[in-house]
């Protein structure tokens, strides 16, 4: 009863009162220090009053979340930010996830697969998936009620996670089979967090698909099919290196496509300078159709029209 | 050269080498920082090149841009498993006396094991 009101007089009153007396002590303070003549102490009270309020403002979060916490997690202030940060661990679990999961190479015949995943298991994922706690932990406020279950879902993935990774020698030797079938991973959190981060890059990949529209139809390129694939889908923006095009062309002969090459090098100059980001691009003449369509298929991809 | 699988191509690449072959230089592509070493070998076999491409497919387009580079005998390494290769890229370079291939086939060029 006592931390309901708490809580209800920190949310309704108290965090807006201090925010309303910082707001106004250092209106005071600034007007103050105009009057003022010694620089030096001048430049010194803005660094120790700009230290204090991050220090109050940590001291709130903390008392806010009732829970210890984490010096060395990255400051979040909002659901997207969290979203971005998780996105990030994910893309680097998935990645190896896929390169080197025995179980989807169909290749795959030794032990040798299996222990280096395993080996993997234990010194990447696992500790990313560590690193994906803390951030819910940490930030839990900012996730709205309606998409708490499935972060709830995540969390109790990686706890059952980390139980088959620490004890999976001995309940091998002992014949036992852990069951975690109810706690796979949740390919709906996933798709909840690229959901997100699509939302946040839809500006940027419209600016992106009109640069390429435009700058291809100025340099006349041969392309019947042209689609984004790649880290800009499923990471943030500001993070990714590059931006993948996949182009389906209708050219056919040792001339045109490397005609069709030069050109398209030159766009990738024309994008470097616009995006400051590297387009990498991959070009399927008429020929190597089949190839291109099975490719295309495994990806999630968005079509330029 | 940050790439993991570059240091793991690479890696794989000098574990195989023995006495009999030599890196006479190695040029870094422009662009995608790819490596093209030239290769000679003491046992009477020819000199060739080894072009290092981490490229997800390779297609004819992806060929041709870096044909220029090389001659009849020399190698495409893809230093992947995950690399694919477009049949008209295969058939392509073939004709030009080029061939493609992974880890597996790179031993068997580099010693001319048939």
């Amino acid at each position: 009863m006592i931390l309901k009101i708490y809580d209800f007089l920190f949310e309704k009153v108290l965090d807006k009162l201090w925010k309303i007396c910082f707001g106004s002590g250092f209106g005071i303070y600034l007007i103050n220090l105009l009057k003022s003549n010694i620089l030096f102490w001048q430049l010194l009270s803005i660094v120790l009053l700009f230290l204090l309020m991050m220090t109050v403002y940590l001291l709130n979060k903390m008392l806010h979340q009732n829970k210890t916490y984490r010096l060395n997690s990255p400051m979040i202030f909002s659901y997207n930010d969290l979203c971005i940060k998780i996105n990030r661990i994910l893309y680097e679990n998935n990645k190896i996830f896929q390169h080197n999961a025995p179980f989807l190479n169909p290749n795959c015949t030794g032990q040798e697969e299996t222990t280096n995943w395993h080996t993997l298991e234990e010194t990447i994922i696992n500790p990313n998936n560590k690193k994906i706690l803390n951030l819910i932990e940490d930030n839990y406020n900012l996730i709205p009620s309606s998409d708490k279950d499935l972060f709830i879902k995540m969390k109790q993935h990686i706890h059952s996670f980390n139980e088959v990774i620490n004890n999976r020698n001995e309940l091998a030797e002992e014949g036992i089979s852990f069951d975690y079938s109810n706690n796979r991973f949740p390919k709906d959190f996933e798709s909840l967090i690229k959901e997100k981060i699509k939302m946040v890059n839809i500006k940027y990949i419209n600016d992106i698909t009109k640069f390429i529209k435009n700058s291809f139809k100025k340099n006349s390129i041969n392309a019947s099919k042209i689609y984004i694939y790649g880290s800009l889908l499923e990471d943030y923006v500001e993070i990714i290196q590059d931006v993948d095009l996949l182009i389906f062309s209708s050219v056919n002969d040792k001339k045109n496509i490397i005609e069709q090459s030069k050109k398209l090098q030159h766009v990738t100059q024309l994008f470097r300078k616009k995006f400051k980001k590297d387009l990498h691009i991959q070009f399927f003449s008429q020929n190597e159709e089949n190839e291109f369509n099975n490719f295309i298929s495994k990806l999630n991809n968005k079509e330029i029209t | 050269m940050t790439k993991p699988h570059y240091r793991e191509g690479i890696r794989f690449f000098e574990k195989i080498l023995d006495e009999t072959v030599t890196v006479v230089k190695f040029n870094q592509i422009p662009n995608d920082n790819w490596l093209l070493y030239h290769i000679s070998r003491s046992n009477e076999l020819n000199d060739f090149n080894i072009l290092f491409i981490d490229e997800y497919n390779i297609t004819v387009e992806k060929y041709y841009e870096y044909s220029d580079l090389l001659s009849k005998g020399d190698f495409i390494y893809q230093m992947g498993n995950w690399q694919f290769i477009t049949q008209e890229a295969f058939l392509t370079a073939k004709n030009d006396g080029i061939l493609i291939g992974k880890a597996n086939v790179l031993k068997k060029i580099l010693y001319e094991i048939f």
